[in-house]
């Protein structure tokens, strides 16, 4: 009986945690508006219903693999997929974050900026690829 | 006594209008309402904009002001009430072929985007937040036992995580908890507010070049 009320708690224990951080984290990617961006770009939205259903997959998939070490056999096409997706992402994610706190617009509005602003964005993007190279390649 | 009949013209205009039509008449772009149905008629025929180029897709921003001047050239004793906005967008879209292939390579870009993207967010945050350890942990402190065979926490914890996305998300495939718009639409409405003030915004500065004044200090 101990032992059985045991595992109750702990799949109590268990279940709670994973609601609350998922539900932590989307929120926040959310607000944050990542995934906004990318769908009016591309001009998506009356697919957005089956985006939301991609990204509850994508979590469980992700979630899986971490915890358990298990994955299906991909071979090398896999994590290079893995990888380019991830990083237009992430890419995402971090212009968004920057966005947000609005360091590019106070930045330039300071400096009084008129022309070359596409140029800043292209820099920007050059940056993050030099700098994550950088990080993950050389050192 | 003579009775003054008070004559009035309600009109209402949307933030934005999304058209086709090369010339554009005043009952396109807003609602007009007046007991007087004949005004009504007539107002509604009148060409308020002429499309120059058919084929790009333009926007022009319009003050209710212009509308309301129409109205008053014609029937000068009538009032004009305005129910709706103060400026509004008018998208020209020219016709345009709907190529299916882009259309389903753009979302299956995305759908890869989200997929890998949540995978490598959770995963991110899990090796963060140490949570093997952290579950190795739990489990030794509540069992009293040395090692974490039963995977009964990490089973848990994966079974929740899809359990909160849903919740936040507010459904998954057909199972819908509720009938509120999902976040992610909330998200889309209030950008899409920002990006039409900053359009209307930007058309009022470029009128005034309050972006040039404080530089050149032009009148």
């Amino acid at each position: 009986m101990g032992e059985f009320l045991k595992n109750v708690l702990l799949f109590l224990i268990g279940t709670t945690s994973g609601v609350v951080i998922a539900a932590g984290l989307y929120a926040f990617l959310v607000v944050i508006g990542t995934v906004t961006r990318l769908v009016s770009r591309t001009e998506t939205s009356k697919h957005i219903k089956l985006y939301e259903d991609v990204m509850v997959l994508g979590a469980t998939c992700g979630n899986i693999l971490y915890i358990f070490e298990y994955a299906p056999p991909l071979s090398i096409i896999g994590v290079i997929i893995f990888g380019l997706f991830s990083g237009v992402f992430v890419g995402c994610l971090a212009s968004a974050l920057a966005e947000t706190i609005e360091a590019m617009p106070v930045f330039a509005q300071r400096v009084k900026l008129k022309v070359g602003l596409p140029y800043m964005v292209l820099a920007i993007g050059l940056g993050k690829c030099i700098g994550t190279i950088y990080q993950l390649c050389i050192s | 006594m003579k009775e003054i009949k008070e004559n009035i013209v309600y009109i209402k205009a949307d933030k934005i209008v999304l058209l086709n039509k090369k010339k554009i008449t005043m009952q396109d772009i807003i609602d007009i309402y007046s007991a007087d149905k004949e005004v009504v008629d007539d107002l509604n025929k009148q060409v308020i904009l002429n499309v120059q180029d058919f084929n790009r897709e333009v926007k022009y921003v319009m003050s209710i002001l212009d509308i309301i001047k129409t109205i008053v050239k014609k029937y000068p004793d009538y009032n004009v009430v305005n129910l709706g906005e103060m400026d509004f967008i008018i998208k020209y879209l020219p016709k345009k072929e709907i190529k299916k292939g882009w259309e389903y390579a753009k979302t299956a870009f995305i759908i890869l985007t989200l997929f890998f993207g949540s995978a490598f967010a959770i995963m991110t945050f899990n090796s963060d937040g140490q949570v093997k350890e952290l579950f190795d942990l739990i489990y030794k402190l509540f069992t009293k036992s040395d090692g974490n065979n039963s995977k009964i926490l990490e089973i848990a914890y994966s079974i929740g995580i899809p359990l909160g996305t849903i919740i936040f998300f507010n459904h998954f495939s057909k199972i819908k908890m509720d009938d509120d718009p999902t976040p992610l639409q909330i998200q889309m409405r209030v950008y899409e507010e920002n990006a039409y003030k900053t359009i209307i915004e930007n058309s009022n500065r470029a009128d005034q070049n309050i972006d040039n004044v404080i530089n050149n200090k032009k009148k």
